[in-house]
């Protein structure tokens, strides 16, 4: 139950001489929703790749223990255009050469899940902002990963799509114990999203605190409403400002 | 009914009053006929007795300029995928493609002629050297232009690079390859014209002919011919992009749902 999902020991990143992340260490249990928040370009970004290996360290570790193939979402929806939106879900299976007939009906499951069962046979392009995040989310989940990892995924949404989104991820965590790294620079977000939220200082990004969040498992739209969330999220706007005011 | 005005009779109009014109100052011998034939002649020379040689160039033009243009498209996809696997790769011999594009074929087809002979080999040859440089061109820009959060994917889920080429680089960069094809198929003709100036046959061959004999007539009709070719190139290759683009870029559904 406790053994972590993921281990960064010593991990920093520079881009030609200039750090973008000091050394951080940091263990993440499996089953936990932590998010990592900090200022725009602060380096979170680059924290993520690192963490699913699409950027070399340039010194530490990043252990993702039995974690062999972690799922990413990104900013933007990117589903190749001239996929249908079920075969754009079924890629990644497509990519470890899952038969054609599981993976579509893997896919077709997932996309049921997230609401879009019956988008499978749409173009991307006829969809909404939200209806292609949620493929892209149904596309990170097709393989059932255990490690999820976010890149500021509802950032480019309008407000309402982005709280139902939001829920949506939620409950699917509640639901299937994926462990989940949450990249995002809103606050009341990463307070909504989060069991547990690491706070990052402006560029080159260092830790400045790594803290529960202190509300109930089950969360709804009410919640956002609720005196605690209020409170928890005023705590970690202090705890972001101390970050930046270090700088000036 | 308008619309079918604008788009069709709108665009003769020039043609019908320019032809009009011509046909008068000819046939008045104000414009004299050594330098422009009456446009009756030209029509003569198309469908009169002489006219099935001018066809038969034509034809021979047609399919020198279609091998060369489809082994533009063959080498040139080909090439411009391997200068786009890697920076190294593109910087050793991209100046070599830069060169035939900017070699005047007129220049080379000489040299062709001593290497291949009179005859088809030349022309064909002749014609892909011009057209193959937009092929590469678009087809290293197109694969370039592929957006790195895809490529990341790809790479989350360890697809080996020919996989990647097929699923994602080569469709992704299809808008671009059609784009340069558009480009090439014009540019074929043209070489193969050029190629039969030198080494003989087909249009070009023709009006080097007409020409000396003071053939006018010849010699139009051919460049009507060569306008023509050239224009079914472009459309085919039009016609392709449309098929197969229709389902991203051509929008033909654009309904928001949600």
């Amino acid at each position: 139950m406790f053994s972590p999902t993921l281990a960064l020991t010593q991990l920093t990143k520079s881009f030609g001489g200039l750090p973008v992340l000091e050394p951080l260490s940091l263990t993440l249990p499996r089953g936990e929703f932590l998010s990592l928040l900090g200022p725009s370009g602060c380096g979170k970004s680059t924290l993520l790749r690192l963490i699913a290996g699409l950027e070399p360290p340039t010194s530490g570790t990043a252990s993702l223990g039995e974690t062999p193939h972690p799922a990413y979402v990104f900013q933007d929806p990117n589903l190749l255009p001239w996929r249908t939106v079920l075969s754009n879900v079924a890629l990644p299976l497509e990519l470890r050469g899952v038969a054609r007939t599981e993976r579509e009906q893997r896919a077709q499951e997932v996309l049921s899940q997230m609401g879009l069962a019956d988008a499978g046979a749409l173009m991307p392009r006829q969809l909404s902002g939200g209806m292609k995040m949620r493929v892209s989310l149904a596309r990170a989940l097709v393989t059932k990963p255990d490690l999820l990892l976010l890149d500021e995924p509802f950032s480019a949404l309008d407000e309402l799509t982005r709280f139902r989104l939001g829920e949506l991820l939620r409950d699917l965590w509640l639901k299937s114990g994926l462990t989940v790294i949450f990249v995002t620079h809103s606050i009341s977000e990463a307070v909504y999203l989060s069991e547990r939220i690491a706070v990052f200082s402006q560029r080159p990004a260092r830790l400045i605190a790594d803290e529960r969040v202190a509300l109930p498992r089950e969360r709804n739209k009410a919640t956002r409403g609720e005196e605690s969330f209020a409170r928890e999220t005023v705590r970690f706007r202090g705890l972001l400002e101390s970050g930046m005011g270090a700088q000036k | 009914m308008k619309n079918a005005f604008t788009r069709f009779l709108l665009p003769l109009a020039p043609l019908v009053l320019g032809t009009a014109v011509l046909e008068f100052l000819t046939r008045r011998e104000i414009l004299p006929a050594y330098l422009f034939p009456a446009p009756s002649r030209i029509l003569d020379a198309l469908t009169g007795e002489g006219a099935a040689a001018l066809w038969t160039a034509a034809g021979e033009t047609g399919l020198a300029s279609a091998a060369g243009f489809i082994g533009s498209l063959v080498v040139g996809t080909l090439v411009g995928a391997v200068l786009a696997s890697s920076r190294l790769i593109e910087r050793t011999f991209s100046p070599y493609a830069v060169f035939f594009q900017t070699v005047p074929i007129i220049a080379i087809a000489p040299l062709l002629v001593i290497w291949f002979g009179y005859g088809l080999p030349t022309v064909i040859i002749s014609a892909w050297i011009v057209s193959v440089f937009p092929m590469i061109a678009a087809t290293l820009a197109g694969i370039r232009g592929t957006e790195p959060a895809l490529r990341d994917l790809f790479r989350l889920y360890e697809a080996p690079r020919s996989v990647t080429l097929r699923k994602l680089l080569i469709p992704s960069a299809l808008p671009s390859i059609l784009t340069g094809a558009r480009i090439a198929a014009g540019l074929a003709v043209i070489g193969a014209i050029v190629g039969e100036f030198i080494a003989g046959g087909g249009l070009g061959g023709m009006i080097d002919t007409a020409r000396t004999q003071q053939r006018l007539d010849l010699v139009f009709a051919a460049i009507l011919l060569s306008a023509l070719l050239g224009w079914i190139f472009f459309a085919s290759v039009n016609l392709a992009s449309r098929i197969l683009l229709r389902h991203w870029h051509a929008a033909e559904l654009t309904t928001e749902r949600n």
